[in-house]
């Protein structure tokens, strides 16, 4: 194929377009309110990139004991050597015709629509990605692990969980230098399925230079059942942009998250519920710690569309500020169109309470302990939400290991 | 021998508001003592001050464990030394798993005292023993710091924490209150065993209840930030019977 006729260029050249005709996000932008948007002035060009520093030795440290690791490098699928019944892995630009014309025209008629340029540079910095279908109804875990070696990357994964199937994911992110990510996560799960992901951002250098814009789609069919956890240690800009539409009777939505940022890092969740079909469930509780001059915020709507009746929507942000010149926002949306609903949202910021640091101490631990014991407590409740044992065991390491004593 | 614990014309304070006003009191090796009072006479404030509590402030007078000056030591410095205080309401903290909790402290108090920190497997063995000590169902040490449990459950946790940490000396801040019988039997049989020659107990009570099953060598009565009198357990039995007021009045404070 030349570039002309090769559809996957024609999409990026239109993505790359769409985001110079958006510009980088400002603070005027009320989605991007809370962000301090200075890093992206950053040319992330000039970074340092190149893939073929990846040593084996990069993929083999970031393994989880007892799950099957299925491993992209700047987008490239560069091992699948698992095969299993139950979930079939084809990288993006290996999909059959018909698969690759479906997905190519949903986000050709995305792009035009779209006003987040983090969506638009997923496909315009697209070297590639991985479709996942799951078949079966008794999944193996599978950990998708997803290496950047630096520079300007993109990647796109796109699941299907077909009617009554089910997928256990752990995805874990790994920047081995400062980079500039936007990962699309793309899944849809049919009546009766269900998908489980735990998810893991955490640097894997010193410099936290990078930037992680996350952006995860999610259709949920009649009674199906989605429950994403993520865990993430900022970076000088993360993003975590979840959208989610409930278009059948019976589903369930879990979403969970868990900021732990200190120093100079900064992470923003948004997060879009839409109860398209009533009789359905969604769940959010994201908990964020902030210390030193960390910045974080939560940005949340729950939709409920007319007519999507007996709709229950929860909605959770609490937030533990360990000091004054750390800085969380906080803003939590209902928006109601229905009659018959359930909903719920509420936000907290708070300190560690003197009385349980005090209480701690009496029996022991000294000061920064009990403050560490603290800290897990907090985090415990997003943490216990991770199906995975060993993305459970990965989270509590990285982000609160040195929380444990 | 020096003392366990000796207060000496102890002024205590917090927001501003004396609470203490000159409580004198010497507990020895081995000696159980009881601290009854009404309500507002400064127990608590006591046994926080005693514990490090930053919001309680000595103002003079002295507070020393074996000689050591307990006022110019963190609350974890004090533990480490072998001090308890089992609290009247201890707190909740959600999140934190009991065991590991205990484990936690019992390590921070072995590595202060320059012994070997334990395991999770070391110290597995250790708490089912000590649990079935106190009678509490194993299930406890899945769930979280006192988060969830009830008055009495807690009033027990905090026993577990007692037996498991083996201070010289513990406090028990009306442990006994928020008790059904049952519990109160089975919390009076903890501090029993635990009761030793080289070892201090100090109940404070609203009850005599407690004290018929936990005798006391000295009983005390606090009121208006001061000890007023002193007696054996026969102190407690008249307390049962007609109150405080008298007894106060008679001290003349």
């Amino acid at each position: 194929m030349t570039p002309e006729t090769n559809p996957w260029i024609a999409v990026r050249t239109a993505a790359r377009a769409r985001a110079q005709t958006l510009g980088l996000p400002t603070t005027a932008q009320e989605d991007w309110r809370y962000v301090d948007v200075r890093p992206l002035a950053a040319d992330p060009t000039t970074w340092a990139a190149s893939a073929t520093a990846v040593a084996a030795a990069d993929i083999d440290r970031h393994r989880l004991p007892g799950v099957p690791t299925l491993v992209l490098v700047d987008g490239k699928v560069v091992e699948a050597s698992a095969r299993y019944d139950s979930v079939a892995i084809t990288p993006l630009g290996k999909l059959d015709e018909a698969r690759r014309s479906a997905l190519l025209g949903r986000w050709m008629a995305a792009l035009a629509m779209e006003d987040d340029p983090t969506v638009c540079w997923s496909i315009a910095d697209c070297a590639g990605g991985v479709h996942l279908a799951a078949r079966g109804d008794a999944p193996v875990p599978l950990h998708l692990l997803v290496i950047a070696s630096g520079g300007v990357q993109g990647c796109r994964v796109v699941i299907e969980v077909a009617q009554g199937a089910a997928l256990e994911l752990v995805i874990t992110h790994v920047e081995l230098a400062p980079a500039r990510l936007s990962i699309a996560i793309e899944a849809q799960v049919g009546a009766g399925g269900r998908l489980q992901v735990d998810e893991l951002q955490a640097s894997g250098h010193a410099q936290p230079a990078g930037q992680h814009f996350s952006i995860v789609q999610l259709e949920l069919g009649r009674d199906a059942q989605v429950a994403w956890t993520s865990a993430a240690q900022g970076g000088s800009l993360v993003r975590q942009r979840t959208a989610a539409v409930i278009a059948g009777q019976g589903a369930t939505l879990e979403l969970a998250g868990l900021l732990q940022l200190a120093g100079q890092r900064q992470a923003h969740v948004h997060t879009r519920v839409r109860h398209a079909a009533g009789n359905a469930a969604s769940r959010q509780l994201f908990k964020t710690i902030v210390d030193g001059h960390a910045v974080a915020s939560f940005d949340g709507l729950v939709a409920v569309d007319v007519g999507a009746d007996g709709t229950d929507a929860q909605q959770r942000n609490h937030n533990l500020l360990l000091a004054p010149t750390a800085r969380v926002d906080s803003r939590p949306q209902l928006d109601i169109l229905a009659d018959d609903v359930k909903a719920s949202h509420g936000a907290t910021v708070g300190r560690p309470d003197p009385e349980e640091l005090f209480y701690l101490r009496s029996r022991g631990l000294g000061a920064e302990q009990a403050l560490a014991v603290l800290n897990r407590g907090f985090a415990n409740a997003v943490i216990e939400r991770m199906r995975n044992p060993a993305a459970r065991a990965l989270a509590e390491r990285v982000l609160i290991g040195t929380l444990a004593g | 021998m020096t003392p366990m614990l000796t207060i000496t014309d102890l002024h205590v304070s917090t927001n501003d508001q004396p609470i203490l006003k000159g409580l004198t009191l010497t507990v020895r090796a081995g000696e159980v003592h009881a601290i009854m009072g009404p309500n507002g006479s400064g127990k608590s404030t006591l046994t926080k001050t005693i514990a490090g509590h930053p919001a309680y402030q000595v103002t003079s007078g002295s507070l020393q464990f074996q000689g050591r000056d307990l006022t110019v030591l963190e609350p974890e410095a004090r533990a480490h030394l072998g001090l308890f205080i089992g609290f009247q309401y201890p707190v909740e903290v959600p999140g934190v798993n009991n065991a590991d909790f205990l484990r936690l402290a019992l390590n921070a108090k072995r590595k202060a005292q320059g012994q070997p920190e334990l395991s999770a497997k070391e110290f597995a063995p250790l708490l089912a023993e000590r649990m079935a000590a106190v009678e509490i169902d194993p299930a406890f040490k899945d769930r979280q710091l006192n988060a969830g449990l009830s008055g009495g459950q807690k009033k027990r946790n905090e026993i577990l924490q007692m037996v498991v940490l083996e201070p010289l000396l513990a406090i028990l801040d009306e442990t006994d209150s928020g008790l059904d019988i049952d519990a109160l039997r089975v919390v009076a049989a903890g501090i029993n065993t635990y009761r030793r020659a080289d070892r201090a107990i100090v109940l404070i009570t609203h009850y005599e209840r407690l004290l018929d099953l936990v005798r006391p060598d000295v009983v005390h009565v606090l009121a208006g930030g001061r000890i007023v009198t002193s007696g054996g357990p026969e102190l407690a039995a008249q307390i049962e019977r007609t109150g405080y007021d008298d007894l106060v009045k008679a001290a003349g404070a």
